[in-house]
């Protein structure tokens, strides 16, 4: 095989592929979806108006602790939205300051401080203010609520008279209070939220009345209450007796396993799925003749393979840098112990058989989509000739899904001598440490089924590109009647 | 005496039960343009393939340059098939460079030799066209600078005037000629004898998958015998005409369309009428074509051809 015109025809065909507006959308199919989701969320937040909502409370009671939950509220918004972005990129120094102040100041000093230590990004802090504003009125009445909500009377609010949306009437009634949201808007919810916690939590006070239990004590004990653990016997036990206890660390690689395990079918699947209308367009532009006297067969099957698989890489590049950037914010904002836990899952060992059944794995079914593509002359024919194959590769994702909480279990293993399974099994066996022999033996009869599957594939595809269509199928039982070239 | 660059002996195809190239032997010498002739579905296209090494044959061989088709021959042959096609959304330059680049030529030489030919066969204005946006007849010379950019030793065109008006293949006409005054080696295929006529050295003539004749275009020609139109009232024409022709065709009101049997003339059939005394309104003797040797060679029903599927 002459490996310059291997590269020409991938070159041609990375290029060629690459300069469609198609690959475009493709490639920045993800990147667009987060940028117009994140513009999408902003500008429904924007556009939310400021609802003003007050409250009368008849009861006396529980006006000032519904405002205390909601701020609280607010707080715990703040922390969750803000607290990472602060959180990744500033120092472990700057980040206690900040969570400090947040704490103990509130969100607007929290972010005063952000602001003095990195004024370009403070700007582009997440927004977590709500729209709901609570105004105080002095001696508002039942009778007063229509013209509030009406307008005819506007409360005032930092020196602006507005109208409420709202009003949240507590009253007594004779098995315990009541609560009524007034308002013209239906879809306003005001402060319900944060009343229907406070009327539970006073409703759990007075049922368990004198007997000397509080809600907060009943709720401590409950988050103390024992649960029961698992324990690896063969895990390396620390010097103070623990170490052995299953956590969450202990499956990352599993988890790990069945990303990459997922990441191959998707590469799988689109690359396949690339070669195969590739192969059907070329069919339709009948340019591979004229390339036949000039090339080898082999060349042009191995080329269109090359070149496809770097489309496919290229095409999965966002994938690749969100997936990198996710882990590394995993890393940043999770346990400190994940990052040890996930640097010692990814064992040299685990790549060069990753990097081994990626590559086979996609030879394996490029060709079959290669061969099967070569026979098409429609999308149409395309379809129909690789519905089993599509079949048979989704089957395979029912090994990823049951290789995470059975990664021993027989399916998995039979899955994994499987050349059709093979690449997605042994990766999802690799975590608990299967024998070097099985792995071996797997590699072996995945690359035999590869190199019988580019030899019939070699034949299909010669076959069916001077011969039109589905009728060529009959080829698939008449192998030996081939001769090759 | 150097070795041909294309040899074929004794080749054999069968699709199914079909027979699509039937024995075929023939041999192309340095420096010729040979037309290989037959109607759709003689076997053409399927030799073609064969002597490209495209298609295996069931049985005999083909040689290119004095060795079995493969990467020795790359780059000495261009092939110009019959079904067209390029890759649609490349540019007309970028097509024909990755054919050159294919066959050998760096890609620095391969765009500027790309460049250079679009130029000289008057495309030079579609050199960035993309090619899906290319007239029938660009395309196809587009696809023909893409066969010989590299400049093969060999060129093989299977049907290249198809699809082709008439002032194209002219062009294409003239094409052919420049390479072959190049000392380049030729061989198309045709279903339209006139072509062969005005440009081949040789003829090789296909029917029904078999090699029905192989030589000059003279030779061919010979082969048809003279053919006479005739007119005459006497009623007594077919008599002393019939010594001399092998078919007539009364057209009617006295006309005759005569074709003469291979050892006789013009001469003795004017000499018959006149010692006939028949009045002779009409004598016109005319030049037999290629297509008019096919048809003696293989009949009228064999010279329609008969498709095969390939």
């Amino acid at each position: 095989m002459n490996l310059r015109r291997i590269a020409l025809i991938a070159r041609r065909d990375f290029i060629g592929y690459v300069r469609t507006l198609g690959f475009w959308i493709t490639v920045l199919g993800p990147v667009i979806g987060i940028i117009l989701g994140t513009l999408g969320i902003s500008i429904a937040n924007s556009a939310e108006p400021t609802r003003y909502v007050s409250i009368l409370d008849e009861t006396g009671r529980y006006e000032q602790l519904i405002i205390e939950d909601w701020t609280a509220d607010q707080k715990a918004a703040a922390i969750t939205t803000m607290t990472p972005f602060v959180k990744i990129v500033s120092t472990p120094e700057q980040f206690k300051i900040f969570e400090t102040k947040l704490e103990n100041e509130g969100v607007d000093a929290a972010k005063d401080y952000f602001a003095t230590i990195n004024p370009s990004l403070a700007e582009r802090l997440p927004n977590v203010g709500s729209s709901l504003r609570i105004v105080d009125i002095d001696g508002l009445s039942a009778e007063d609520i229509n013209a509030y909500l009406s307008g005819d009377i506007r409360p005032d609010y930092r020196g602006e008279a507005v109208k409420l949306s709202g009003i949240m009437r507590i009253t007594d009634a004779d098995d315990g209070p009541v609560a009524q949201l007034y308002s013209s808007v239906p879809s306003f919810n005001g402060l319900r939220g944060n009343t229907n916690d406070i009327l539970r939590r006073d409703a759990e006070d007075r049922y368990f009345g004198d007997t000397g239990i509080t809600r907060d004590g009943f709720w401590a004990t409950r988050e103390k209450a024992p649960r029961a653990t698992t324990i690896n016997p063969f895990k390396k036990a620390t010097p103070d007796g623990g170490g052995q206890t299953v956590t969450m660390a202990d499956r990352v690689p599993y988890f790990l396993a069945a990303g990459l395990s997922f990441f191959l079918w998707l590469t799988v699947f689109s690359g396949a799925y690339m070669l195969l209308m590739s192969m059907v367009e070329e069919k339709v532009n009948k340019a591979l003749e004229m390339m036949l006297a000039s090339t080898r067969f082999t060349e042009i099957l191995f080329g269109k393979l090359l070149g496809v698989a770097a489309l496919t890489v290229a095409s999965m590049m966002p994938w690749i840098i969100m997936g990198s950037i996710g882990i590394f914010v995993a890393i940043k904002l999770g346990d400190p112990a994940l990052a040890g836990v996930l640097a010692g899952s990814v064992t040299p060992g685990m790549i060069i058989t990753f990097i081994s059944f990626f590559i086979l794995g996609y030879l394996f079914y490029g060709s079959l989509f290669m061969a099967l593509g070569s026979l098409a002359e429609s999308m149409q024919d395309a379809q129909t000739l690789v519905t089993p194959v599509l079949l048979m590769l989704t089957m395979c994702l029912f090994v990823v899904s049951t290789g995470i909480s059975n990664p021993d279990s027989g399916l998995i293993k039979a899955a994994s001598f499987i050349p059709v399974s093979a690449p997605f099994a042994i990766l999802m066996r690799l975590p608990s440490d299967p024998p070097l022999w099985e792995i071996w033996l797997s590699a072996f009869i995945l690359l035999a089924s590869t190199v019988l599957v580019i030899w019939g594939a070699s034949k299909l595809f010669r076959h069916g590109i001077l011969s039109g269509g589905i009728k060529g199928l009959k080829t698939l039982f008449s192998f030996g009647r081939i001769k090759s070239s | 005496m150097s070795t041909p660059p294309l040899e074929l002996t004794d080749l054999t195809k069968r699709f199914g039960k079909k027979t699509a190239v039937d024995h075929v032997s023939m041999s192309v010498g340095e420096g010729e343009i040979v037309g290989f002739l037959g109607p759709n579905g003689a076997g053409k296209t399927s030799t073609l393939r064969m002597a490209l090494g495209i298609l295996p044959p069931d049985s005999g061989s083909a040689k290119l340059f004095g060795a079995a088709p493969g990467p020795a021959a790359f780059g000495r042959v261009g092939f110009l098939p019959e079904e067209r096609g390029l890759y649609r959304k490349s540019t007309a330059r970028g097509a024909i460079a990755h054919m050159a680049r294919l066959n050998g030529m760096k890609g620095k030489d391969a765009f500027a030799r790309a460049d250079e030919m679009m130029d000289q066969y008057g495309i030079g204005e579609a050199k960035k066209s993309k090619v899906k946006s290319l007239s029938k007849g660009m395309a196809q010379k587009v696809q023909l600078i893409a066969a010989i950019a590299h400049d093969p030793e060999l060129l093989v065109l299977d049907e290249p005037f198809s699809g082709l008006d008439p002032v194209n293949q002219k062009v294409l006409e003239d094409i052919i000629r420049g390479i072959a005054a190049r000392g380049r080696t030729i061989i198309f295929s045709t279903h339209v004898m006139e072509h062969a006529e005005r440009l081949c050295d040789r003829i090789v003539l296909m029917s029904r998958g078999a090699k029905v004749f192989d030589g000059t275009v003279e030779a061919a020609l010979a082969k048809a015998g003279v053919q006479i139109r005739l007119q005459t009232p006497s009623e007594t024409a077919q008599d002393w005409l019939s010594p001399f022709v092998q078919d007539v065709v009364h057209e009617g009101g006295g006309v005759y369309n005569l074709f003469l049997k291979p050892n006789a003339g013009s001469q003795q059939v004017l000499k018959a009428c006149i010692e006939s005394g028949a009045e002779l309104l009409r004598f016109e003797p005319r030049q037999p074509s290629l297509h008019d040797a096919f048809v003696s060679m293989v009949g009228e029903d064999n010279a329609r051809g008969e498709e095969v599927t390939t």
